[in-house]
């Protein structure tokens, strides 16, 4: 098996979802809430530091726990990037948290739960591509670039098939793209 | 604004209309628990979602257990339309799929998607449905009337279209009173 296909082996989306995003979505969805809402701000933070525990201790550390403060704290960094991405800001959550509005802190635990699962997935990608090519090895990169040229094929008039080298500090991105690339084809093929 | 014009207003509001069905709707995913994320074969796949969809109509009228006797095939096919939209294309076997794999989020996705679909068009059923009855019970010029009165109210939410082509409001006022109470959501959300 050449280096190109054992990176996208262990980056196809059955590997992914079976190694590192399963875990994630069963330990959310073995969480249960007896309410969508909390009582106040403090209550908020206990929650969220609980469910951040939880899942890290379940997923990602295998045990080891973090202080009720460090969990808040990490929990809360993730909400707030989550409501500025929607221009809100945290006083928006804790209002939803309260109030029970969009999902309440249904969807505060399942916005925690995403970004772990994402950045297992991205934690996941870097390992493997840092260990089948090193990231201070030129020859290695070029010869990744070739494999990858191969595999798309000479079709396309924009790309300089024969220096490889031009692309070899790209080879990440090539490799990123090219992975998203089968992961969208397989959504579509599921869908037919 | 005249009375009648008033009430329906207040009927379709969300809060008045539909916020304590969403609020039990999402309670029912906020309680939901399995070991697993993901089904074994078709017949489990099927059985998850008429338990869920019958538990997510009995939150909606507020009587948990009235759909626990439903015909399954029903159910089964009102799931697959309230998905449709989401999954368009061979519907059954992409969840079937996703649901198996895990992939995309697995069954909690699904069901997520699900609550969010009936919740959705159950409540903009329920507008169009009071909207509809306000409307027939109207002749044109208490349409005309009507209209103008909301166009002064809420004149100043409406697109310019609209604010500056009065007779358009009158020609279309359905359609601006079923799209209301969601214009005023999003008006709400926003502050």
């Amino acid at each position: 098996m050449s280096t190109l296909d054992s990176i996208l082996r262990e980056l196809d989306e059955t590997f992914l979802v079976e190694q590192i995003t399963k875990k994630h979505d069963e330990a959310r969805i073995q969480y249960p809430l007896k309410s969508i809402t909390v009582e106040n701000d403090t209550a908020f933070d206990d929650l969220i530091a609980d469910y951040y525990n939880y899942h890290f201790t379940k997923c990602i550390s295998s045990g080891g726990e973090l202080s009720r403060a460090e969990a808040a704290g990490r929990a809360k960094e993730i909400i707030i990037k989550e409501y500025r991405r929607k221009n809100l800001d945290k006083l928006n959550a804790y209002a939803d948290g309260k109030t029970g509005t969009n999902g309440g802190m249904r969807t505060i635990l399942d916005i925690i739960m995403e970004s772990l699962k994402e950045e297992a997935v991205e934690r996941h990608i870097r390992d493997v591509i840092d260990r089948y090519i090193q990231p201070s090895s030129y020859e290695e990169q070029v010869a990744i670039v070739k494999d990858i040229l191969k595999k798309i094929g000479r079709e396309a008039p924009y790309i300089d098939y024969d220096n490889p080298e031009r692309y070899a500090r790209n080879y990440e991105e090539l490799i990123r793209a090219l992975v998203a690339h089968i992961r969208n084809q397989s959504t579509i093929f599921r869908r037919l | 604004m005249n009375s009648k014009l008033k009430q329906l207003l207040e009927k379709i509001d969300y809060k008045n209309l539909f916020e304590a069905s969403e609020r039990r709707v999402e309670k029912i995913l906020a309680e939901y628990r399995s070991e697993k994320n993901t089904i074994e074969n078709f017949d489990e796949f099927k059985e998850c979602l008429i338990e869920f969809i019958s538990k997510i109509y009995g939150a909606i009228i507020n009587s948990p257990d009235a759909f626990e006797e439903a015909a399954a095939s029903i159910m089964y096919e009102r799931t697959i339309y309230f998905l449709k939209d989401q999954y368009p294309q061979n519907t059954e076997m992409t969840l079937y799929e996703i649901m198996h794999s895990g992939a995309e989020g697995g069954v909690y996705q699904v069901l997520k998607i699900l609550a969010k679909s009936m919740t959705d068009q159950i409540y903009k059923d329920g507008v169009e449905h009071f909207v509809s009855v306000y409307i027939n019970g109207l002749d044109f010029s208490e349409r005309e009337t009507a209209a103008k009165e909301y166009l002064e109210e809420f004149g100043d939410i409406l697109p310019l279209n609209y604010k500056n082509d009065p007779f358009s409001v009158v020609i279309s006022f359905e359609r601006v009173l079923i799209e209301h109470p969601f214009m005023i959501k999003r008006l709400q959300e926003l502050s």
